[in-house]
């Protein structure tokens, strides 16, 4: 967007954005080129021109000569609008449903920066080489970067996951923005009771307008995982920095573990499911998964209370801080080592402490549950008296090694399928899509 | 014809987008560095249109390994982090020279990615931005208009290239480079070559400018009256200008010439150009074939194609300039497309590679080739064969010189490297904000001194000779350092010119002695602790063990001067004639001290 007096001057001179203009600084030889759009950052008196050499100046009008030379054609806008939907619909498709993220993100001329704005079907024309897994149906049901999304959209996705398979789909991939992709994953883990075949997620690091860009390869492995004879929801990314392989986590088990890398998701706590190789598709699993069914019918289970929080236990964290949780139906606590707030059994009784706050927390009906913050381990509440404390007050976790963050989408679920405090700590307890395991596996440290 | 030039001058110091430092041009590759594999896709440009050149590239199926050594190399350059913020030092530099040769500095720098998909970037694209247009460089009488300056991001370096996979190493990814491009002004090659010369030494009036092979590098834009405008890249010895230019002047005639033959030889039989490149597949034919290149390609389940090409007899075997035929210009097409090592033509002694010719007069009949046509052969895995050989027929049917991106060889001539590049390339870096050259930035912008004026000023201070080789000597800024620590400029010269140029000529690495070194030794020098003739011998030894200090190299060698009563003890120990002492003792003992002591004693 051009300021105030630079729109004014280019309307006096009727231009618009996509004509071609001269322009001339005395003493300067004249610049032409083509008006274009300008990011929101930098100087916004600059106009953006660009050359025939195809780059891109930024000059300010208002110390020269401007003039018009040509008529443009006005840029077309690049992708779609929110809602489309491409291809056929067979029995039998892959479907791939976006959701906005950087896998279908473009520059935006209004900011300057990437934005989510290819739709669905224009990714399939990025990447050639889907052809391979045809017939693909391809919708968009919306276009938002993964920081903004919040549970109404988990809800609405597991939504279209079940419209797919109703409408005869024999896997599904997402498309998400990477943020947060692993919220997502563990949300529909828990959304899609009875489901029988892949639901994968995808996203990618690097924007597609990038030759280097990693979403080609990683819709191209998604694909192939949806595609293949086993059922659950999982993460599809790079296993490492290079273009070969790429990982299928479980959606409950999965961290972004790196801001920028294409590595960046991790199974934490547990082994990918499987890797899928880029060349030929070809998948290879560590565990053995559930297989296939088709004819299985997908409960949707996909309410999720927007009133959960999610918290970081840190040294000096007040009494004060824990009451203030009370506006919320739950709280997950990433607590220090096996699952620890402060809790000094020494303090006098009158006095406000976390442990009383908690204890006032609970007894008033919120549940709060503990997660390690230790990035792997299991809660442990019974080992030292802080955990005992805790324990005693009502803090539910105990012997969970789940992710701080899948505790918290569960609760959202939990309380999302039942209000009753009894019900939902019991549902938080009992493990599923390995949320939970039953043993620690051997682990050398190495 | 007329002659333009592009500069690539690299500057050191830290890279232009992360804080990693710039490697040496000669630093060997660290054998504990990272390695590890990527691909590049192809994307739309800005405008929904591909570039031909990035298109071009992405035909070829390859695959990438970089090596980078963790010291030169970081995250960014893996293209695994965004981008910081641009090296200030580096802006600063493009905006002095700007500055310099009085152009017309951009009121808002945008940094653009230009798409390179060879696998040189990470990315799949080149940072590179305006800094300014027009200008004028003051080159004795000679004045070079400057069309553009331009500051860009150096490419990773190729360790190895075979047909499927490039090897790279990151460590050279992401060194600032200050692009100055002329005017096609140039008609000789004297005047380029002096041109070139002239915008080098500006260049490095800036001072942080990399020294060695490599740091500068020319591309040359040639276009003749007839023929077009073909870019040479990779030009990095000045010596290979003069047979550069004037083998490309021949290589657009000879084309020219060769497309009046095919156009009058087809209007005499009254046939047009084919509209659509066919080939066919001569395999089953030559299965026996004793012909290595068919052999080896046939045995790992490849193909044999080949093709005719009407009235194009004798024309593939037309000599371009020395060792290049217009058949050689479609090979090269062939092996950028199909990456394949060659192809074959009927213009060649066909047996000499091992084909008979009753062979040959199968291939003749099967592909429908008469007396004025002529044919091509490509022999390998069959993809590969069949793209190799669209690409050498596209080449065969277009008439005069096409646009061209060629790499330069080391003998002065060029290869086809890639179609020209167009503005669809770019496409706007949105990692990086735009920059603004207000006052306030334009203000840290220092005056550069031209060269003339500073070779003026080294020839008083220094005299004539010496003067004017500092004036043009890389080493001209560690001299600056040395002067500014309190260094006497003639001494400073000289050990900069004369001492260590001897050491290097003897196969010492002078290449390890650093700027820090010099300021000690000259500081050692400064405080009397040593003599101006031990220098040759301590730098010696730093060249061994470079991490030594000076302090420690004279402590360990016994290179401390001796004087003072400490000198007069040592000659009543060991003097006998002035000669033969100072012969023995010329590291450590200062002669006019020597004497000095000894006319007081007498």
């Amino acid at each position: 967007m051009y300021d105030k007096a630079t729109s004014s001057l280019l309307q006096t001179l009727g231009i618009k954005i996509g004509d071609y203009v001269r322009f001339e600084k005395k003493g300067a030889k004249p610049i032409e080129g083509m008006l274009l759009m300008r990011p929101e950052s930098g100087d916004t008196n600059c106009l953006v021109l660009k050359l025939s050499t195809g780059y891109n100046i930024g000059i300010n009008p208002h110390e020269g000569a401007l003039e018009k030379t040509k008529s443009g054609k006005t840029q077309e806008k690049i992708g779609g609008q929110a809602v489309n939907m491409a291809g056929t619909l067979k029995k039998d498709s892959l479907h791939l449903i976006s959701t906005g993220g950087t896998i279908s993100s473009r520059i935006d001329y209004q900011t300057g920066a990437v934005h989510p704005q290819i739709d669905a079907s224009g990714l399939v024309k990025l990447y050639p080489r889907l052809e391979k897994f045809e017939p693909i149906f391809v919708r968009s049901i919306f276009s938002v970067l993964s920081e903004n999304m919040n549970p109404t959209h988990w809800t609405q996705m597991a939504q279209a996951v079940k419209e797919s398979f109703d409408d005869g789909a024999r896997g599904v991939v997402i498309a998400h923005g990477t943020d947060t992709m692993g919220y997502s994953a563990a949300a529909l883990s828990y959304a899609l009771d009875g489901l029988g075949a892949p639901v994968i997620l995808t996203g990618a690091q690097r924007s597609p307008d990038r030759a280097s860009s990693d979403a080609a390869q990683n819709m191209f492995c998604s694909m192939a995982a949806a595609g293949a004879n086993f059922s659950g929801v999982y993460l599809c990314m790079h296993a490492s920095t290079n273009d070969d392989i790429n990982h299928l986590h479980f959606g409950t088990r999965v961290r972004k573990s790196h801001t920028s890398g294409r590595w960046a998701f991790k199974s934490v706590g547990a082994q990918p499911a499987a890797q899928v190789n880029r060349n030929a598709g070809e998948i290879k699993f560590f565990s053995e998964l559930p297989g296939k069914n088709l004819q299985s019918k997908i409960i949707l289970k996909n309410k999720f209370s927007q009133n959960v929080h999610l918290a970081w236990a840190y040294p000096g964290i007040s009494p004060k801080t824990i009451s203030s949780w009370s506006e919320y139906d739950g709280v997950v606590v990433a607590g220090t080592g096996l699952g620890h707030l402060p809790a000094d059994s020494r303090a006098k009784t009158s006095e406000k402490t976390v442990l009383s706050e908690i204890k006032q927390l609970v007894d008033s009906g919120v549940v709060v549950a503990m997660a390690p913050q230790a990035l792997e381990g299991r809660v442990m509440l019974e080992t030292y008296s802080s955990g005992r404390l805790l324990e005693d007050a009502g803090i539910i976790g105990n012997g969970a090694d789940w992710l701080a963050e899948t505790a918290y989408v569960k609760l959202c679920w939990a309380l999302g399928q039942s209000k009753d405090f009894k019900k939902a700590c019991e549902l938080m307890m009992t493990p599923m899509h390995n949320d939970i395991s039953e043993f620690s596996a051997v682990n050398t440290g190495e | 014809m007329l002659v333009g030039l592009e500069i690539h001058q690299r500057l050191e110091g830290k890279k232009l987008f992360n804080r990693c430092p710039t490697p040496a041009a000669d630093q060997p590759l660290d054998a504990n560095a990272t390695k590890f594999m990527r691909r590049l896709n192809t994307s739309a440009g800005e405008l929904g249109k591909q570039d031909e050149a990035s298109e071009f590239e992405s035909m070829r199926k390859r695959y990438f390994e970089y090596v980078a050594p963790q010291k030169f190399s970081c995250l960014v350059d893996m293209d695994e982090e965004p981008p910081g913020p641009i090296n200030n030092v580096a802006l600063i530099a493009a905006l002095k020279f700007s500055k310099h040769i009085n152009a017309q500095i951009i009121d808002e720098i945008h940094m653009m990615r230009k798409t390179v998909v060879d696998g040189s970037n990470t990315s799949g694209f080149q940072r590179t931005a305006l800094i300014s247009l027009g200008g004028v460089l003051n080159a004795g009488e000679m004045q070079i208009p400057i069309s553009t300056v331009c500051l860009e991001e150096e490419s990773c370096g190729i360790v190895s290239n075979n047909g499927d996979a490039a090897r790279y190493r990151l460590d050279r990814l992401g060194i600032p480079l200050i692009e100055v491009s002329t005017e096609p002004v140039f008609t000789s090659v004297e005047q380029t070559l002096h041109g070139a010369q002239a915008i080098g030494m500006s260049l490095r009036m800036l001072g942080n400018v990399m020294r060695g092979l490599g740091t500068i590098r020319q591309d040359v834009n040639i276009s003749t009256p007839q023929g077009s405008r073909v870019e040479i890249k990779g030009l990095q010895d000045l010596s290979l200008l003069k047979p550069l230019i004037e083998n490309e002047e021949k290589r657009q005639e000879g084309l020219i010439q060769i497309s009046a033959e095919l156009q009058k030889r087809r209007k005499a039989v009254g046939i047009s150009a084919p509209e659509k490149i066919s080939y066919v597949d001569l395999s089953p034919m030559l299965a026996n074939s004793q012909c290595q290149i068919i052999k080896k390609a046939l045995s790992s389940g490849g193909a044999v194609l080949g093709a005719k090409l009407e009235m194009y007899a004798g024309l593939l075997g037309k000599e371009l300039y020395a060792n290049r035929r217009f058949g050689t210009e479609l090979s090269d097409y062939a092996k950028v497309s199909g990456g394949v090592k060659g192809m074959l033509h009927s213009d060649e002694d066909l047996a000499k590679y091992g084909l008979t010719l009753e062979e040959i007069k199968i291939i003749r009949k099967t592909l429908g080739v008469h007396e004025p046509d002529a044919f091509i052969l490509i022999a390998d895995e069959r993809q590969s064969a069949s793209r190799a050989i669209e690409g050498a027929l596209s080449r065969a049917y277009v008439l005069g010189v096409p646009l061209e991106t060629r790499r330069a060889d080391e003998k002065g001539g060029s290869s086809f490297m890639r179609p020209i590049a167009g503005a669809h390339r770019m496409y706007p870096e949105t990692d990086v904000r735009p920059i603004l050259a207000n006052k306030e930035l334009l203000a840290k912008v220092g005056k550069l001194e031209s060269f003339d004026e500073k070779k003026k000023e080294l020839c008083n201070l220094l005299g004539d000779d010496l003067g004017a080789r500092m004036a043009k000597s890389y080493n001209l800024a560690t001299f600056q350092k040395l002067v500014d620590a309190g260094a006497d400029p003639k001494l400073a010269a000289l050990t900069l010119e004369q001492t260590l140029v001897a050491l290097r000529r003897e196969g010492a690495n002078v290449n390890s002695i650093t700027d820090e070194f010099l300021l000690e030794l000259f500081s050692l020098y400064s405080k009397e602790k040593i003599t101006k003739a031990a220098f040759s011998q301590i730098l010696s030894f730093a060249c061994k063990n470079s991490d030594d200090s000076a302090q420690k190299i004279c402590e360990e060698q016994n290179l401390y001067k001796i004087s003072g009563k400490a000198l007069l003890d040592l000659w009543k120990k060991e003097g006998t004639d002035t000669k033969s002492f100072m012969a023995k003792f010329r590291f450590i003992v200062d002669a006019s001290e020597l004497f000095g002591l000894l006319n007081i004693k007498k």
